[in-house]
């Protein structure tokens, strides 16, 4: 006879007595075999015991200008993954020449695939992006998803004398730095 | 020393499943013995008095229990093996994504008994 300890949001609580315990699990999305340790020793100097589980999905995002499989791809954008809440988790990731970023270990199924939140942080810098938390499901072990970096809409810049009303400046430059 | 009249259940937590194994319990009062017996299901009765402050002992095992009781009005009053092999307490899982170190939102453990 199992003890069953539901999880939610990353803990559970059961009552036990101090004895060795095989452990296994059921997460949908992940590898359930990877669930580490495989067992635990409660003792009775302890109370709060901790798990690991991987998953060996990969989801892909694809920047471009157009959001499109054929639009020009978006070097240097950042995502990281994030929980609902948008509370970032671990490391950034960054679009290669070819616009792609790469979250390994992501979990998936073909039912019930937990969702996947993350957020870009960045784009080249030429490009407007989206900074809010976004969220996916894989029901597949490899999936892509299109993302759009709108171009930066062209602005007009005014530099007059300000000596003169209204007097243009013939001819400079001015540098923005953001 | 007698006590009021009042008995009182004096609970013992862990000595074996569901407190069965005995507990051999001796009261003080004033370092005078008044009372030595044994538990049954985890349990004894003792009439004490009141506003009596009391010295209990119990063993279980390698386990010593040695604390002193302040007795009110109160009926029931308990005392755990806090290192004894079945005192079942609350225990805490984490369970988070091992490369995001990302809180898992749903799922269960087993945990099977060796």
């Amino acid at each position: 006879m199992a003890k069953i300890v539901t999880i939610t949001n990353g803990t559970g609580q059961t009552e036990l007595i101090n004895d060795t315990y095989t452990a296994t699990a059921e997460v949908t999305g992940y590898d359930n075999a990877s669930l580490t340790p495989s067992s635990i020793t409660v003792d009775a100097a302890t109370n709060t015991y901790a798990f690991t589980i991987s998953a060996t999905g990969t989801l892909t995002l694809h920047v471009t200008d157009t959001g499109t499989t054929a639009g020009t791809p978006i070097v240097g954008a950042t995502f990281i993954r994030t929980d609902s809440t948008g509370t970032e988790y671990g490391s950034v990731i960054t679009t290669d020449t070819e616009g792609n970023a790469v979250f390994n270990n992501v979990p998936f199924a073909d039912t019930g695939a937990p969702l996947v939140y993350y957020k870009q942080t960045a784009s080249d810098g030429d490009h407007e992006f989206d900074s809010t938390v976004q969220s996916t499901s894989l029901a597949t072990q490899t999936e892509t998803i299109e993302i759009i970096n709108t171009p930066g809409a062209t602005r007009t810049i005014n530099l007059t004398d300000a000596n003169y009303d209204n007097l243009p400046i013939d001819s400079g430059s001015i540098t923005l730095t953001n | 020393m007698k006590g009021d009249g009042n008995i009182k259940i004096l609970k013992f937590i862990g000595a074996g499943y569901n407190d069965k194994y005995q507990v051999k319990v001796k009261i003080y009062c004033n370092n005078k013995k008044i009372y030595e017996g044994i538990t049954y299901n985890g349990i004894i009765k003792v009439d004490l008095k009141e506003e009596n402050i009391y010295k209990v002992k119990a063993y279980f095992l390698n386990e010593k229990i040695n604390t002193y009781l302040y007795v009110t009005k109160k009926c029931k009053y308990t005392f755990i093996f806090t290192h004894a092999l079945y005192n079942p307490r609350t225990i805490t899982i984490s369970l988070v994504d091992l490369y995001y170190n990302l809180p898992i939102e749903r799922g269960e453990i087993f945990l099977w008994q060796k």
